[in-house]
């Protein structure tokens, strides 16, 4: 059966919520938990439970420039996994490695396939990319 | 294209003279089918779900090679809302759920200029945070009351208990888009959204009829050298047959189960490597709920990283050939049924490139 707790925070979404808190501060610290976990009347684990299946949500601090390199079937066979290769290069990082200004990660269907390969930067989108154009990018960035 | 007709409202109109039953009987006869890929006649699914409390527009759309939801919120959202509408009046809902997957959050502005200006019934826009889980029926209900994207057993379904344990009706974004066209005196139940991507000169979103053959779609997106089809990463895939047709009955008979994002490969691409990253693919996207997927599909992957640095041992390819029956018959939603199919397939037609892999 449902939980009462579920029921009586209809129309008030803990998605949303989150997503407000991800927003403003790149990451969902403890004590946001602790709150969320008061204003919707759910425990702090239910809340982590939720934060911890959703990709967008972080637990941690994260880079001032996410960039996100698509990685899946289209954008890998026209190169993605190149492109994941040369970026590690040009930044000197490896993937998934934490660092202030940037992290390289890969990542799933953008729903780009007719443009790929594709990449964003916090949210921005870069499609139809090739190692010219990455580079390129990378320098507008300012990230080398 | 019938998908980007404007819409003034017209066929709402035209929908609320008829009686709720009348209009879901119209909607049967017509044959409309389900658009998010069960092929679940539609009709059927509203009279099960009357009389819903709750109506769920699905847009989390993340299947590889499949971007036709992008295209309708892009090229005419209208006709959507007006599609909602005529859903929900035939339903008897007062609310509907909209919901989006994170990319496409950039709609919300838009869609809700539409439905203050054009709605009469009541649309909250939901945005997701990165599932692909959340694309199937029941983890979107999961997902909207704030819980874990995880699925839920069926049954019950969500037309018998579905959101907050009430009537649900959860439809895809395309088949809510097809309802007002029902009125129209060109409609065509069997015409969809065909996305088409990879070697080709034009890739994009194109509507065609069910049971075109392969070649007709090839000759028209300007395939280069079509070598092996796949039919999104859950769907299966095909060496390129000029006169295969692209239903979903046709597609069962090979094995394959029959997705509308086609991807075309030239001889230049490595089967195997495009079954590699499928595998990455539902490695990273399942939820972790049953076992035999996220173990099965960790441990796919595991022995597929493998070729990059040596050729597999028998032992190895033959451990690749039970976990693709074992991730199936273990798994309790569709993710975890269809992860396997597209390597299943690439082993079937495609023996003689996987055979040089081992040792």
């Amino acid at each position: 059966m449902l939980k009462y707790s579920y029921k009586i925070n209809f129309m008030k979404f803990l998605l949303e919520y989150l997503q407000k808190i991800q927003n403003k501060n790149g990451f969902i610290s403890e004590s946001d938990i602790l709150e969320a976990s008061k204003q919707f009347q759910l425990s702090p684990a239910e809340i982590f439970e939720t934060i911890s299946s959703y990709e967008k949500f972080n637990l941690w601090t994260t880079s001032e420039k996410v960039i996100k390199i698509c990685d899946s079937p289209i954008c890998h066979s026209k190169g993605g996994e190149n492109l994941i290769k040369l970026a590690e290069k040009l930044l000197n990082t490896k993937i998934g490695t934490y660092n202030k200004k940037f992290i390289i990660e890969s990542c799933q269907c953008l729903g780009e396939c007719d443009k790929g390969p594709v990449m964003t930067i916090n949210d921005e989108l870069f499609t139809n990319l090739n190692e010219e154009k990455l580079k390129q990018i990378f320098k507008d960035q300012k990230l080398i | 294209m019938q998908i980007k007709r404007k819409t003034n409202f017209e066929n709402f109109k035209v929908a609320k003279k008829l009686s709720p039953e009348a209009l879901i009987k119209k909607v049967e006869k017509s044959g409309l089918m389900g658009r998010g890929g069960a092929n679940f006649p539609t009709g059927l699914k509203w009279k099960m779900s009357r009389p819903a409390k709750y109506l769920i527009c699905n847009a989390d759309e993340s299947e590889p090679g499949r971007f036709k939801d992008k295209f309708v919120l892009d090229n005419n959202p209208e006709i959507v809302i007006e599609g909602i509408n005529i859903a929900m009046y035939a339903l008897s809902t007062k609310q509907c759920f909209f919901y989006l997957r994170e990319e496409f959050k950039k709609y919300k502005e838009k869609l809700e200029k539409i439905i203050k200006e054009k709605s009469k019934y009541k649309i909250t826009i939901v945005i997701g945070a990165g599932s692909y889980i959340c694309g199937e029926e029941t983890a979107i209900l999961n997902s909207i009351e704030g819980k874990r994207a995880e699925t839920r057993h069926k049954p019950p379904y969500p037309s018998e208990r579905g959101l907050y344990d009430e009537k649900t009706c959860v439809n895809n974004i395309e088949t809510l888009a097809r309802i007002p066209l029902i009125f129209e005196d060109d409609f065509d139940n069997e015409l969809t959204l065909f996305s088409v991507s990879g070697d080709v000169q034009s890739p994009g979103v194109y509507e065609e009829r069910q049971g075109i053959t392969l070649k007709y779609l090839a000759e028209k997106v300007g395939a280069i050298d079509p070598y092996a089809i796949f039919f999104g990463a859950s769907g299966g895939c095909i060496p390129f047959q000029q006169d295969l047709i692209l239903s979903y009955k046709e597609m069962e008979k090979t094995g394959n189960f029959f997705q509308t994002g086609i991807m075309f490969f030239n001889n230049e691409k490595s089967v195997p490597d495009i079954c590699r990253s499928i595998i990455q693919f539902f490695n990273e996207e399942n939820c972790g709920k049953c076992l035999p997927c996220r173990e099965g599909n960790f441990r796919l992957l595991q022995l597929f990283q493998v070729i990059l640095k040596r050729k597999w041992t028998k032992e190895e390819f033959q451990i690749i050939q039970d976990l693709i029956d074992f991730v199936p018959n273990g798994s309790q939603c569709g993710l975890g049924k269809s992860s396997t199919i597209a390597l299943k397939s690439a082993i079937k037609y495609f023996k003689n490139e996987f055979d040089k892999l081992i040792e």
